[in-house]
């Protein structure tokens, strides 16, 4: 059997079914072809026991960006999200810092957090999204070309340089200063209060693998924020029935445009010839031809093991290779019978967001330091979500599932979930004998499941110099590869970096720019 | 600190001079002797031993070492049956030289690369997904060049196996003083010779086998001044001399082409994908800006400039690295990057670069020449390179 498309898509994850979608909207017969028994990949629902489900690997879809939900209509195709759960943060005595939906310092926070700090909440959240605004429209569209500016291109670069400008001279003069701090200096220098600054360090490290002290991180908060401003502690949005039906919303939309979309259908090799691609060959031997082929896969994935590598500059294949693709983020899902009371003097929405245990940015950098170490900290960092207070249905009657990311994650980790257990146990007491089934991935569970070199969640690592015109690497931010037909529009190219659809999106917008002017297809 | 090569406890004894000189971190001859005009005759008239163990060397074997051969050399090795040998550049992907040496296919899927730099990092570079094992033994083998008319004869009388019949650019193996021994009828002189490979550890026995059976026809310890004037001669290049490694190159421009350096021959079309090709097809059917050429220096002009100063023209007896401006007019249209007197030929010749349009043969230009600390510029000729090319070379 083999089939004969314009375009074929290799990885059926979040953001190969929105380019998938937008190029079958844009008349081109697209056929997405992945490995996995579902699409979505690292946003797919798995079971954790028998009737309990979860997501895989990200839990929420906060960042998700809207103006592709609307595009796409995915309400019509059967998504339905929940409103933002807040973030609780425990602290190393007990006490509870909780912020509600819509980011406000609820519950006993009013006592725990001065009035100098709340202020300093405002002002944080006012700098970060004036700088937001001046920056998202370079994550709305592929960067323009700095080798060869043509006059739009120019335009673009004069408008996104005027709207800095317009920040003022004090805020942008914060903004430049703030993309290369840490994120520990960012807490340090403007909250009194140290759990807060544990809060806030908290989303400088969301998947990545670098500790609160380390240069940059103030920069990945930041990110994180570009894709879908909203407050800072909004906390998450629960898909209902788990990430994975924000996938099969996608993936039913780029059916409904006339994609097709393969499961079980794993790709071997990208095939080229006298530098025109050919399609793809898949692991049963299957041929399918494109003359466009879009990887979901991260750049190390689809050039060092996909394609032909002498079809490929050397150093270029140097400079794929030591692209910095790292774990650091095991994913723990527990089947629980019940969830324990929460604790004394707050409500249950206490645990109805994103709860983060870890409470200071010295325990948060300790974890950080024992991966190095190749250890798992002794007490883990963890973002714990519990996604039945919001979706009940994922799990039976009355019971639930709760997730843990674990940050700081060594490579070939043995038991994780006893750790993550013992370290939820902390601060639910009670949390352990409630655990009727679990499901573990560790960094390497990741890589080989999802294809994601090192288990990396974002295909390379978020960070400055993997940012913008740097993403995946220097060169080559225009979704386009030295292969003329082959394009990324994964995570790991620009605007990715998280569940938001911007890559795929900007990513289709390239490869029809290009069938237009006649240089590909 | 450089270090001694396996030959160090004799050549140390020889090298009466104390004329060393730092190759690729070893010791190495300048000159045994006070003089180097001894050891360049016997290059040309008797027979040389020149230790040449700091080549860098490469075996690649495995079943994708000719994919990986084929992808990063400009020359097709599958012309090349198995104990042949080629001489071939390698560029970057933008089609600029970064080395050229010579290739052995030793097997079927076994090669052995020489080169002047180390180059482990790039065969490992374009090696990703071929089934390939690259080693590097450039310590564990040491390498001498026998390069001479009698070194046929020297062999014949040293070497268990079949020398005689060796064809240019072939190899085989045999014995010498009972050690193993590839030999290959390479060389960097212009002149019939060979370069012999051993192991490290029988690296003594083989030098004293040769000198002990060469000392009748001649053989002589020969440091690389004499060898660096040969090589002029026979207008090889020397890299980081007469033009500059492209991994080496500070501004693209002081980057050149297999083209612009004379070895358009060694470029191969006929095969697949390799490392360049794209660029050189392109410089191909442009056309290259500039060329490596022979230069001759006028004589009568040159006495007289001197002359003009009560002076004798004063010449290079080493082969001088220095590099001087060619002049076209009032415009400098290149530079001699090497230049010595060879006493063989009675000229001064050197190899310069100039810009293609003055590349062809006959083109009258002018060199640069420091004469009685002022400039002057003497009129030279643009020739074809080697300036000296004796038939025994390929014989």
């Amino acid at each position: 059997m083999s089939g004969c498309y314009d375009v074929a898509v290799v990885g059926g994850g979040h953001n190969g079914l929105v380019v998938a979608a937008y190029l079958a909207q844009a008349g081109q017969s697209v056929v997405v072809l992945e490995k996995g028994p579902t699409v979505g990949g690292m946003a797919s629902t798995i079971e954790v026991a028998p009737g309990y489900r979860a997501s895989s690997c990200f839990q929420s879809a906060e960042t998700f960006s809207p103006t592709i939900s609307r595009e796409l209509n995915l309400s019509g195709h059967g998504l339905e999200v929940s409103r933002p759960r807040g973030t609780s943060v425990v602290a190393v005595d007990g006490q509870w810092l909780l912020f509600d939906g819509s980011g406000h310092l609820t519950g006993n926070g009013s006592q725990m957090v001065s009035i100098a700090d709340r202020a300093a909440i405002a002002e944080l959240e006012r700098l970060l999204y004036r700088t937001v605004r001046a920056l998202a429209p370079l994550y709305q569209a592929a960067l323009p070309e700095l080798q060869d500016l043509g006059a739009s291109d120019t335009l673009d670069l004069l408008r996104i340089g005027w709207r800095l400008r317009r920040l003022g001279r004090r805020d942008m003069r914060e903004a430049i200063r703030f993309l290369p701090m840490s994120i520990r200096d960012v807490a340090e220098e403007r909250f009194e209060s140290h759990i807060l600054g544990a809060a806030i360090a908290g989303l400088g490290l969301q998947g990545g693998c670098n500790g609160p002290y380390a240069p940059g991180t103030a920069f990945v908060a930041l990110h994180h924020q570009i894709q879908n401003p909203r407050p800072l502690f909004s906390g998450p949005v629960f898909v209902k029935g788990g990430l994975g039906c924000l996938s099969d919303a996608l993936s039913a939309a780029a059916q409904s445009a006339g994609a097709e979309v393969r499961t079980e259908a794993e790709v071997k090799l990208i095939e080229a010839a006298d530098g025109l691609l050919q399609g793809v060959t898949l692991c049963n031997g299957e041929h399918v031809e494109a003359s466009i082929v879009v990887s979901d896969l991260d750049p190390q994935r689809t050039l060092l093991s996909l394609v032909d590598s002498r079809k490929l500059a050397p150093e270029f294949i140097n400079a794929v290779s030591t692209i910095r693709a790292r774990g650091g983020v095991g994913v723990v899902s527990f089947a629980l019978d019940g969830i324990p009371d929460p604790p004394e003097g707050s409500a249950e929405v206490s645990l109805s967001g994103r709860v983060q245990i870890g409470a200071s940015v010295v325990e948060q950098e300790r974890a950080f330091d024992a991966m190095q170490c190749g250890e798992l900290a002794e007490k883990p960092f963890l973002q714990l979500t519990i996604p039945t207070l919001a979706d009940p249905g994922l799990a039976p009657d009355g019971k639930h599932v709760a997730t843990a990311w674990v940050l700081g994650v060594p490579d070939n980790l043995d038991s994780l979930e006893e750790s993550v257990a013992s370290g939820i146990e902390t601060v639910l007491p009670g949390f352990t004998s409630r655990v009727v089934g679990c499901a573990v991935a560790t960094p390497s569970d990741i890589e080989e499941r999802y294809g994601a070199t090192n288990g990396c969640l974002f295909g390379v690592d978020v960070s400055l110099d993997q940012a913008l015109f740097l993403r995946p690497l220097p060169g080559w931010y225009r979704y386009n590869t030295p292969l003329r037909g082959l394009y990324l529009c994964g995570s790991s190219t620009h605007a990715g970096g998280g569940i938001t659809g911007l890559p795929g999106r900007n990513a289709a917008r390239r490869i029809i720019e290009d069938l237009k002017a006649g240089k590909v297809g | 600190m450089a270090v001694g090569t396996p030959f160090h406890p004799r050549t140390s004894v020889l090298n009466k001079s104390l004329n060393w000189r730092h190759w690729s971190g070893y010791f190495s001859a300048g000159c045994y002797d006070d003089f180097v005009q001894p050891e360049y005759a016997a290059i040309r008239n008797k027979a040389a031993l020149i230790d040449v163990s700091p080549l860098y060397k490469y075996w690649v074997e495995g079943t994708g070492a000719t994919d990986l051969i084929q992808r990063v050399f400009t020359r097709d090795i599958t012309k090349c049956s198995p104990m042949q040998a080629i001489y071939t550049p390698w560029c970057d992907s933008d089609g600029k030289v970064m080395q050229e040496g010579t290739v052995f296919r030793l097997d079927t899927n076994v090669y052995q690369v020489n080169a002047a730099e180390p180059a482990m990092r790039w065969l490992q570079l374009n090696s990703e997904g071929l089934a390939v094992t690259i080693s590097d033994r450039s310590a564990p083998v040491a390498a001498l060049a026998l390069q001479g008319p009698t070194s046929r004869k020297i062999l014949n009388e040293c070497f268990k196996g079949d020398a005689s019949g060796l064809r240019f650019f072939h190899l085989t193996e045999g014995t010498i003083g009972g050690m193993p021994v590839t030999i290959s009828r390479t060389g960097y002189t212009g002149d019939l010779g060979y370069e012999i490979w051993i192991s490290a550890d029988c690296a003594i026995t083989v030098w004293d086998t040769l000198l002990d059976v060469g000392r009748r026809l001649g053989i002589t310890p020969c440091g690389i001044l004499a060898m660096d004037v040969a090589r002029v001669e026979a207008g090889f290049i020397l890299i980081d001399v007469d033009y500059i490694s492209a991994e080496r190159a500070l501004i693209p421009e002081h980057r050149a082409s297999p083209y612009e350096l004379g070895l358009g021959w060694a470029v191969d079309f006929n095969k697949e994908d390799f490392v360049g090709r794209e660029a050189l097809v392109a410089e191909s059917e442009r056309g290259s800006v500039r060329s490596v050429v022979g230069i001759c220096i006028d004589w009568e002009p040159l006495d007289e400039i001197h002359a003009g100063d009560n002076l004798m023209p004063d010449l290079p007896q080493l082969a001088c690295r220095e590099p001087v401006p060619v002049y076209a007019g009032k415009d400098q249209v290149g530079r001699v990057t090497t230049r010595c007197w060879s006493t063989l030929l009675k000229k001064y010749i050197g190899i310069a670069t100039v810009q293609a349009r003055y590349a062809s043969y006959g083109t009258a230009v002018e060199m640069e020449l420091t004469v009685n600390f002022r400039r002057e510029r003497v009129p030279a000729e643009m020739v074809q390179l080697p300036h000296f090319r004796p038939e025994r070379m390929r014989a």
